[in-house]
């Protein structure tokens, strides 16, 4: 069997397989997340979070809720999925709490994602709606909530001073821990540091954690694919266009990608540009009497699978500084962007 | 002050003429067991030439002595098993003594093992060279028209017992001992280094009576954490707030009691004291040793111990370490004061143990041996939320852990007049050992099930 159809027979069990956000068990470990707010006015609906625990052929919300208007930060329950639903959560990840000196030990971790409520029915659907932020999306190591699966298993892999290490802590707290805080209501979850994290970092270590954007396309595949998205090296195809009333053939002579002429005073259609790309962004560069050069990128992901390509073209314009069509930005703005 | 009082030793031994006792100064080796208890490195002359020791080839040498136990062998895994060998897997050991005795009252005493753990390590690789020196001071002076005893051992204490044992029992030490005996009681100090931890220390003071039978203990345990250093462990970083050099007092009685030759009645009782706050302490042992138709050897033993939370002189979970780790050291019950102290930080620990060995002479060179050690522990603690840990991966605390150590086999006595032997047999209890015995180790033994056989003689 194809990888494709792999992929696509566990896309399918897992869009027939959600459930309902209400079933779970045990007490809620409430997190602090900071928002990448930046990111979040692209959102044409009010943006939602969601706690996600994904297994190969089942996916289980276990909070989902609005955020507030705003807001730079947001507290968002985390709690393990019924004991039941647990056992299927996978792939249970083999992870080192907190420091290299601990041996590693299997964990389950949840994903919390930002996401625009496309549908409007007020509850996360992973292939629908779309995700505007993730936690420990493009990052190698980062603090995360994990949750052992077996933490008598765990501590009986510990010498006697390892153990001594293990409580000093999570503040002497069996199962209800979490580094950094001393809430005894917090359940079974334990927040690792990363390895190469300083003795200083971990003596102060930060207790709201961040989430990432990003592309919309990758940060869905990251949850699909259990944080393991292998991508590969970006393609990027370039192209120049001269404005007409420009020394067209001298300004061309002096690169080797491809480059022609335009008529400026007819304004690239920008927004079908936008529409073609997963991103699109433009920008001004740094220009001289003659000439004002104006790039505009295109990005496109495309995956196939866990395996995604980024294909970029890049088009730059060279227009007239004496004078400038309407339709550049450039002079009080030299920068913009756009996350589609 | 120590210098005081040692100088004051040496004027009493050089003020005295009176000759020294055959008993050896501060024995811990067990009398009521029928494992095998080795020489010490102290009062050669008398060990050798005691009844039991007349086959030692160097006991007539005057102011000399010397003897030497040799032993050669392996502890392998049983065919079809999982079980690793140790590290004694092929072995030759020398356990060589010597004692100079010098004006009658000071002996130099010497004692080099010769160790080859493995022969599999390539010509010569594994030899190890153990070496432990010590100087006895012993005379007894007349005061008051009766008997005074004055010893002070230097350096090499060997195997030490601070009363009954609920604190430290037959655990080879260096240090400092000294005592003075008048009229059945005696006065003692001892201080030794490394006992448990790579940075504590010890000191004991037993004032005792009758002839040891009664004994009041104050003692201080020294304990200090070194200072953090990230490169050769992490974790000490973490405890730099902790670091601070400590002592903890301990007072206490102690008491044993024989009755006739076969019954042995100790107790002990000890109290750690420490900010205000006491951890008690407490060893009962009775012991049952016979011969019954000439031909079996018999003992019955149980112990009691409780050990409450805070016990140890540590805050914190500490492993508790020792060397060195050689096969003699299997000659010891697996029930000792070393098995509890780890965990003490955390756990009230209660014990009981019941021993039992068993030798029966089937020719006059055949003999069959056995060795059982029942050990149950209850260990617990207050707190509603406990913490869990795990020693040696898979004793749960708290809970019950239960342990049953055996010992078992078959002797052959190559000469009729003399102890030399070989020996086959099956056990549980071997010793654990690092690539070099010296190795300081957290746990005394490995506990599979695996074969050994031995040569050994006896020198």
């Amino acid at each position: 069997m194809k990888p494709q159809w792999v992929y696509l027979l566990l896309m399918l069990l897992i869009a027939i397989s959600a459930c309902d956000v209400t079933d779970v068990d045990g007490s809620a470990l409430n997190v602090t997340f900071s928002l990448p707010t930046s990111d979040m006015t692209s959102s044409a609906n009010p943006p939602r979070y969601a706690v996600i625990w994904m297994g190969n052929s089942v996916w289980k919300v276990t909070a989902d809720g609005p955020i507030p208007s705003g807001a730079t930060q947001v507290n968002i329950p985390i709690q393990l999925p019924p004991r039941h639903l647990l056992e299927k959560v996978q792939p249970a990840e083999t992870l080192t709490y907190a420091y290299y000196y601990f041996p590693e030990a299997p964990m389950r971790r949840p994903r919390i994602v930002v996401y625009d409520d496309t549908n409007l029915n007020q509850q996360f659907d992973l292939l629908t709606d779309q995700i505007l932020a993730l936690d420990g999306f493009g990052q190698d190591y980062y603090a995360t909530i994990m949750a052992f699966l077996d933490l008598d298993q765990f501590l009986s892999s510990l010498s006697i001073e390892e153990t001594q290490v293990y409580y000093d802590w999570t503040f002497n707290k069996y199962s209800k821990v979490m580094f950094g805080v001393a809430d005894p209501d917090w359940s079974d979850f334990v927040m690792p540091l990363f390895e190469g994290s300083s003795e200083t970092e971990i003596a102060h270590v930060q207790p709201v954690l961040e989430l990432q954007a990003g592309n919309p396309l990758l940060m869905e595949k990251d949850i699909l694919c259990f944080r393991h998205v292998e991508e590969a090296h970006d393609s990027i195809y370039e192209q120049i266009w001269v404005d007409d009333t420009l020394d067209v053939e001298f300004i061309c002579s002096d690169t080797t990608v491809p480059c022609d002429g335009f008529d400026a005073s007819i304004a690239p259609d920008f927004e079908a540009m936008a529409a073609q790309s997963q991103v699109f962004s433009s920008s001004c560069g740094w220009g001289n009497p003659l000439y004002q050069p104006f790039g505009a990128s295109m990005g496109t992901v495309t995956c196939n699978g866990c395996h995604c390509e980024y294909t970029h073209h890049v088009i730059t314009y060279y227009l007239n500084a004496s004078a400038l069509p309407e339709w550049i930005p450039c002079g009080g703005q030299t920068l913009s962007s756009s996350l589609k | 002050m120590k210098t005081h009082i040692f100088a004051l030793l040496l004027t009493a031994i050089c003020l005295s003429t009176t000759a020294m006792g055959n008993d050896i100064y501060e024995d811990a080796r067990d009398p009521w067991t029928l494992m095998d208890q080795g020489l010490l490195n102290r009062q050669l002359h008398e060990q050798i030439r005691s009844p039991e020791q007349q086959f030692r080839l160097g006991k007539s040498l005057k102011s000399f002595a010397v003897a030497a136990d040799g032993a050669t062998g392996g502890q392998q895994s049983l065919p079809g098993t999982e079980y690793d060998q140790t590290r004694f897997h092929g072995y030759f050991i020398l356990d060589t003594y010597s004692a100079l005795r010098l004006f009658e009252s000071m002996d130099i005493n010497v004692n080099l093992n010769f160790i080859n753990p493995s022969f599999c390590d390539g010509y010569h690789q594994s030899f190890q060279l153990l070496g432990g020196m010590s100087v006895h001071l012993h005379k007894t002076v007349r005061l008051f028209d009766k008997p005074l005893r004055l010893d002070a051992l230097i350096m090499d204490l060997d195997l030490v017992t601070i009363g009954e044992g609920l604190l430290i029992e037959q655990i080879p030490l260096e240090g400092f001992s000294f005592s003075a005996t008048w009229n059945h009681v005696s006065l003692s100090a001892h201080i030794a280094a490394r006992v448990f931890w790579n940075y504590d220390d010890f000191l004991a003071i037993p004032l005792s009576f009758f002839d040891g039978r009664l004994t009041f203990l104050a003692a201080f345990w020294y304990f200090t954490e070194p200072a953090g250093d990230t490169e050769s462990n992490a974790f000490d970083v973490f405890r730099a707030s902790n670091k601070v050099q400590e002592h903890f007092p301990y007072i206490g009685i102690s008491a044993h009691q024989n009755f006739g030759e076969h019954l042995h009645i100790a107790a002990e009782y000890l109290a750690r004291i420490k900010d205000r706050q006491m951890s008690n302490g407490v060893l009962l042992r009775s012991d049952i040793k016979a011969r019954i138709y000439s031909r079996v050897a018999l003992h019955l033993g149980y112990q009691f111990r409780f050990y409450e939370q805070h016990f140890a002189p540590s805050h914190e979970l500490s492993e508790v370490t020792t060397s060195p780790a050689l096969p003699e050291r299997e000659n010891m019950y697996a029930t000792n004061s070393f098995e509890y102290f780890a965990i003490s930080p955390w756990f009230h620990q209660l014990s009981h143990t019941v021993m039992t060995e068993v030798h029966m002479d089937i020719t006059r060179q055949f003999q069959l041996f056995y060795e059982l050690e029942y050990w149950v522990r209850w260990v617990t603690n207050n707190s509603n939320n406990p913490r869990v840990l795990y020693v040696s991966g898979y004793q749960k605390a708290p809970g019950i852990w239960h342990d049953i150590f055996y010992h078992a086999g078959l002797r052959y006595r190559l000469f009729r007049n003399a102890p030399h032997r070989a020996s086959i047999f099956i056990s549980n209890k071997w010793i654990a050992s690092d690539t070099e015995s010296t190795t300081p180790m957290p746990i005394r033994y490995i506990r599979d099930p695996l074969f050994g056989f031995e040569l050994e003689v006896f020198l």
